[in-house]
């Protein structure tokens, strides 16, 4: 991702083509996401009671703990940016590596609930919680296949920092910084509407 | 990016601080305060409402400052404002509908009372 990334700036914006280009992305991403959210809210229209009833095997407590752990991966994320700007690269290097942790954290938790499900085998394929559980795998696996998907470029960018040289540019990771924010926003969405929305 | 916006870190905790506020608020919302119903709207219509609207109010938040489109180029505003915006729409109408939806009234009812009895005094 960060070797495609194009610095150079569109004439009449000033806004790097890269920041841009990941603008658009994150527009898509949302629409994406939305799809799912209008498509969960209409079935479980449909499908009240049997939400209600799959719902209350949710753990909200994992689900806020993990909501605290993105919203400080978030933040780490944005002193990150800060002080590569700055040039305080050790600093750069700790808060980014903050940011990495964070997302390997919220994975951990994400393996106990998953783990937890399908002991209890609340899974797609179960009586009369298949829709529901359908739905919560594919949007919360979704939304954790990009944890994973910003970890990696994550990763590459602070080992290469440890290189002669291999500090990347700063709007390289700004970038990369809009993408994690944009999966903080997203569980932001998921949280109330999977384990609290219900009565 | 590039740009230099200051010492942004004073607004980078502000914003760290009112999201955690917000997230224990929201789980408030929905796990501990039980609206009443006001005219035809059902109490638990409005605790959607509050959770979906201090969700937006945290987005905002994420997008003005961590993602910096405050100190960004107004132009990007624009280009964000609209997916942001049928997305809500999408959230809030879909939601807000479900309120007013009869094929659920009698089954939500039912189950609201038996959790909250208190919320449902005779003759409502």
């Amino acid at each position: 991702m960060s070797a495609a990334l194009n610095l150079n700036h569109e004439p009449v914006t000033k806004i790097a083509n890269g920041k841009l280009a990941m603008w658009a992305f994150l527009a898509s991403e949302l629409m994406f996401f939305t799809g799912f959210f209008g498509t969960f809210i209409v079935l479980r229209n449909t499908n009240y009671q049997a939400f209600f009833e799959a719902s209350h095997h949710l753990s909200w407590p994992l689900a806020l703990l993990n909501t605290f752990i993105l919203i400080g991966s978030s933040l780490t994320m944005a002193l990150a940016i800060y002080n590569l700007e700055r040039k305080n690269n050790g600093m750069f290097q700790t808060y980014l590596g903050l940011t990495i942790l964070g997302a390997f954290g919220f994975l951990i938790v994400k393996y106990f609930e998953y783990g937890a499900k399908w002991q209890d085998g609340l899974f797609p394929g179960q009586e009369n919680h298949t829709l529901f559980y359908s739905f919560y795998f594919i949007m919360t696996g979704f939304h954790a296949l990009h944890v994973i998907a910003g970890m990696i470029p994550m990763g590459f960018m602070l080992m290469k920092s440890f290189t002669k040289n291999g500090y990347p540019h700063p709007v390289k990771v700004e970038t990369l910084g809009l993408y994690w924010h944009f999966v903080d926003l997203m569980w932001i969405f998921i949280f109330p509407a999977l384990y609290l929305i219900f009565p | 990016m590039g740009h230099d916006h200051g010492n942004v870190i004073p607004a980078y905790m502000k914003v760290f601080f009112t999201l955690c506020a917000m997230t224990l608020l929201t789980v408030a919302a929905a796990k501990l305060v039980h609206f009443p119903d006001v005219g035809f709207i059902h109490g638990y219509v409005l605790n959607i409402t509050v959770g979906l609207a201090i969700a937006v109010f945290k987005v905002i938040c994420v997008m003005y400052i961590f993602m910096h489109l405050k100190f960004d180029n107004p132009y990007l505003r624009f280009f964000v404002y609209v997916p942001v915006f049928l997305f809500f729409v999408l959230t809030f109408g879909l939601n807000l509908e479900f309120g007013a939806a009869p094929s659920n009234d009698h089954v939500t009812r039912t189950v609201h009372q038996q959790l909250y009895p208190g919320d449902h005094k005779a003759g409502h």
